[in-house]
């Protein structure tokens, strides 16, 4: 059977399938380290993180048959991140409860910065490291699909911030031709971004 | 090189786009890319067309640089949380799978389009959502019902049997009297019907979450004596309810025993439909079909079978859960029946030496050669294993299937062991007589723990009951499990056929009669307002009634097999709690879910608020009482925290739970005879009272926290003062007592029970 364009099995889809193993993978190495550096930020230790990464995903592993879309309830992405903040929430008043030496005030401090309550959608720490991380995993995609050259071009540039010419020089490249790579590169990115978005968006 | 008046010349936006998406020959890119490298125009205009403003390069740079050391716990976690995930994906997909399906061997052809994404299509008014699994009947496959809103699964029969007449009539006829036979341990077969278009016959049935037993066998290889024992009992009550109902199942194999999730309750499934596959292959090849592995002697040789092979198949399923591999394995299907047909199996005891000996002996009875020498029903075979997990502990009384007592009484009484069971309304039972329990499926076992065939003898009525009642409710429909106080000095009583019943309590007239319910009501519960009346019932909806009206107000989208429903102190929500563990709070006005409380193993069988709304205290079959604050922690709706206090001193179920009015106690009383005080806030126990001779169903809080009264099924009422854990009042009614309510007043004690009554009194003191 072939399938219609518009059926095209999104992320979600394929998690709820419940027997998609790659699904799986996919989604962990997606989601796992937005929950991960979102956790850091919130003054979490390494260990901390980690283990409530995982138990995050075990979350989503246990409610993954329930997700239906439905825009009217919102986003995964803002669900996940309920789901992010009332863990770090519970684990920082824990830490609150039982006090570790000199930990005690810095915890209470990030316990009352951490919002309590439902907010409209997800804040704009969590946002940026989903962006981050799409940004991340649509290079992870892409990044074959060029010339080592032009991907060079592309990172000197866009990334470290090195002008065309000085990068140019180095990658026996014209400006215009490290002008144009960049291009190219930021453009195929941009696809991939916002395809993996309207992906989630229709989970 | 190119000429300059191209070069010079700013391109078109058009030549850009193309440019960017590498559209251009390489000719005309040479060009383009001179212009640009001399142009900051068309830099910038580059720069807006692949959207360098969108931050992009800034989030690959700070990704680049807060990439975790390798020594981070990071990458552990990830690892591991895509193995568990993985795991508990692949654990959780339903239990009809067997193995991945290779598409090309799907013909889906018969489906209408989708009218939904993401849907593969439509049969009759159900969109189709994935196939589960494919089988010698057909495919099967996941569906949904928009008109009553629940997944089903759909077994569609293969298109080479719906062309043979006699298998396509034998499938609709046995998928039929399947759909006759309700039973908790039968996958339900809601509908059996015909695709117009394509003419193919399917079933529609319950959809379990779980895995078959073949999965878990593969997955985890053979099972405890315990859970072999209970995989035993439950599947024999089924087997019990279908023989009844005049299915043979003719094709008991792990693969049709499915586990359901999370206290693997045993659906059987596939009932009859070997049957219409036999008629085609017989056809072709004159050879039976099936499993032989699991197969019958009379039934491998082609013989008439009687419902004593699905016996035989249940004991070779049985020792292959013990063992992890069936009893007459062998290279070839040919050896396989010859080995069903003259060896004898080793006994279970011998290959694993923490079988019991009654399991050994059971599953060599069904495996006897000859169906005579075997146990000759199902409810049989049910008893045996019940009595066994009972003596092992692992069984309450109160969650005996019903099909233990189906059986015939000689039967059981020529046993060893001797469980003794009382039908609840074809039997009459003694002053003496231990728990029981009534109702569709559940009802009451006495075990005789000294092993003796005599029961003792029964102990003579005592000439003064105790103080008498002020009224005396007589329900005349059966055992009463549920009352309640209602405003007004009206009363509701719940009864075992399903009446509800409304009284004044003043004049002890019956005010009015609600309709009839199908199965026992087991709990009934009125809102703090009076305005609702909330009751659950074995075959019912849990439903709400209006108390002004009397009518039906609507029913929660809730499962059957509720056991216990409380409403909150200020009315806002409702607690319910089934029978396979799981407490549920709802928003019920408006049917949401608000919070999932799990944990519990086994049937929930009683449910306490605190007065202040805050705690809920819960307990069941496995005997521990959990405590939960909804107001501590943070967590997610349809979740819920984790217990924050656990009561594990109760030896088998606690079957009566409550919150003292100030909340600094709880009460909770059970199988094992007694009533136990705690602390509420720190868990310990206060007050051990040995409060009755056998079970105690039911306690609750008086006198302003003062008192405590209890039923027990020694046919006596008491109450306690909570202080010096004295008693203060008794009562003998002569029959079990299931219920003590105490009205808000705290003075006015209700008591209900085996005898149909609910009796009232006014204690004061």
């Amino acid at each position: 059977m072939a399938e219609p364009p518009l059926t095209r099995v999104t992320l979600l889809t394929r998690l709820k399938d419940g027997r998609d193993a790659d699904a799986w993978r996919e989604f962990v190495q997606l989601y796992g380290p937005v929950v991960y550096r979102f956790a850091r930020n919130r003054g979490l230790q390494d260990a901390d993180a980690a283990d409530l990464m995982q138990d995050v995903m075990r979350s989503v592993a246990r409610n993954a048959h329930r997700m239906e879309y439905d825009p009217k309830r919102g986003t995964f992405r803002g669900w996940l991140y309920t789901v992010t903040r009332n863990k770090i929430y519970n684990f920082l008043s824990s830490q609150r409860n039982r006090p570790r030496g000199t930990g005690d005030t810095d915890a209470q401090e990030r316990l009352d910065a951490t919002p309590a309550r439902e907010e409209e959608g997800p804040d704009a720490d969590w946002e940026k490291e989903y962006q981050r991380r799409l940004s991340a995993r649509a290079m992870e995609l892409v990044k074959g699909e060029f010339q080592p050259n032009t991907w060079s071009a592309f990172w000197q540039t866009a990334v470290e911030g090195k002008s065309a010419a000085e990068v140019g020089t180095a990658l026996k490249m014209s400006a215009g031709a490290v002008y144009v790579a960049k291009s190219r590169v930021l453009a195929r990115l941009r696809d991939e971004v916002q395809k993996m978005m309207v992906e989630e968006d229709q989970g | 090189m190119a000429d300059n008046t191209t070069t010079t010349e700013c391109p078109p936006l058009s030549d850009l786009e193309r440019l960017v998406r590498g559209r251009c020959t390489d000719a005309r890119t040479a060009c383009l890319c001179d212009h640009v490298g001399n142009c900051p125009a068309c830099q910038k205009r580059l720069d807006a067309i692949s959207g360098s403003a969108s931050g992009l390069a800034d989030h690959l740079r700070e990704a680049s640089t807060e990439i975790p050391a390798n020594n981070s716990a990071y990458w552990r976690a990830l690892a591991e949380a895509e193995e568990e995930l993985r795991r508990t994906a692949l654990f959780q997909a339903n239990g009809l799978i067997d193995t991945p399906i290779p598409q090309d061997e799907l013909k889906l052809d018969f489906l209408q389009p989708p009218d939904k994404l993401n849907r593969l299509g439509k049969l009759a008014q159900f969109d189709v959502i994935r196939v589960v699994g494919r089988g010698g009947m057909g495919v099967v496959l996941h569906a949904y019902d928009p008109s009553l809103d629940r997944d089903v699964a759909i077994k569609v029969i293969d298109p080479k049997l719906a062309n043979n007449e006699v298998a396509r009539q034998r499938f609709c006829r046995e998928a039929r009297a399947a759909a006759a036979v309700t039973h908790d341990n039968l996958v339900a077969v809601h509908q059996v019907n015909e695709d117009e278009p394509s003419g193919l016959p399917y079933l529609v049935m319950q959809l379990i979450n779980g895995e078959s037993l073949e999965q878990r066998i593969r997955r985890a290889g053979k099972m405890t004596a315990g859970e072999v024992a209970r995989l035993g009992m439950q599947a024999a009550a089924g087997l019990a309810a279908a023989h009844a109902g005049g299915l043979i199942h003719r094709d008991i194999k792990p693969a049709n025993i499915l586990l359901e999730a999370p206290v693997d309750r045993v659906k059987l499934t596939d009932f009859g439909l070997a049957r219409a596959v036999e008629d085609v292959k017989l056809t072709r090849t004159g050879f039976v079909a099936g499993s032989p592995l699991y197969m019958a002697p009379e039934q491998a040789r082609g013989d008439e079978v009687s419902a004593r092979a699905d016996l035989f198949s249940l004991g070779t399923v049985l020792y292959e859960a013990a063992t992890g591999t069936a009893p007459f394995d062998a290279k070839t299907p040919l050896t396989v029946l010859r080995r069903v047909s003259d060896e004898t199996q080793m006994p279970l005891m011998r290959i694993n030496p923490d079988i019991p000996k009654w399991l050994s002996d059971a599953v060599d009875k069904l495996l006897q050669k000859e169906a005579v020498n075997r146990f000759q029903t199902a409810s049989e075979v049910a008893a045996v294993f019940a009595a066994g997990l009972v003596e092992m502990r692992l069984l309450s009384p109160l969650d005996v299937p019903a099909e233990v007592c189906a059986g015939p009484r000689t039967v059981a009484r020529r046993a060893l062991r001797q469980p003794i069971c009382w039908k609840a309304v074809a039997c009459r039972v003694r002053p003496w007589a231990g728990g029981a329990v009534l109702g569709a499926l559940v009802i009451g076992l006495l075990w005789m723990f000294t092993g003796t065939d005599k029961p003792a003898p029964p102990e003579p009525q005592p000439a003064d009951p105790g103080p008498a009642p002020r009224v005396t409710l007589r329900g005349a429909s059966g055992t009463v499990w549920a009352t309640a106080f209602l405003p007004d000095n009206q009363l509701v009583m719940g009864m075992e056929d399903g009446s509800i019943k409304i009284w004044n309590t003043q004049s002890g007239e019956l005010i009015n009669q609600l309709d009839k319910q199908d199965g026992n009501i087991w709990t009934a519960d009125v809102s703090s307002d009076g305005k609702f009346l909330v009751t659950a019932a074995d075959e019912s909806d849990v439903t709400f009634w209006n108390l002004k009206t009397f009518r039906r107000e609507f029913p929660l989208a809730e499962s059957t097999w509720t056991k216990v429903a409380v409403f909150s102190p200020d009315g806002t929500y409702l607690a319910t709690g089934n029978r396979s563990g799981v407490v549920k709070v709802w928003h019920w006005e408006q049917g949401i879910p608000y919070a999932q409380l799990l944990g519990h193993r086994g049937t929930i069988h009683a449910l306490a608020y605190s007065a202040d709304g805050t705690r809920i205290a819960s307990t069941g079959s496995h005997g521990t009482i959990k405590v939960w604050d909804l107001k501590k922690g943070e967590w997610e709706v349809g979740g819920g925290p984790p217990p924050s206090l656990e009561l594990t001193l109760h030896i088998g179920a606690v079957y009566g739970v409550a919150f003292s009015p100030d909340g600094s106690k709880i009460a909770s009383a059970g199988w094992d005879g007694t009533v136990r005080i705690w602390n509420a806030t720190n868990g310990t126990q206060l007050h051990k009272i040995a409060a009755h001779d056998g079970d105690v169903w039911s306690v609750a809080f008086g006198g302003n926290g003062k008192w405590i009264a209890s039923a027990g099924s020694d046919g006596y009422v008491k109450l306690w003062d909570v202080d010096t854990s004295k008693e203060v009042f008794s009562y003998h009614t002569g029959r079990e007592v299931h219920v003590v309510r105490f009205a808000p007043d705290g003075t006015t004690l209700a008591a209900g029970g085996r005898d149909g009554t609910v009796r009232v009194w006014d204690i004061r003191k």
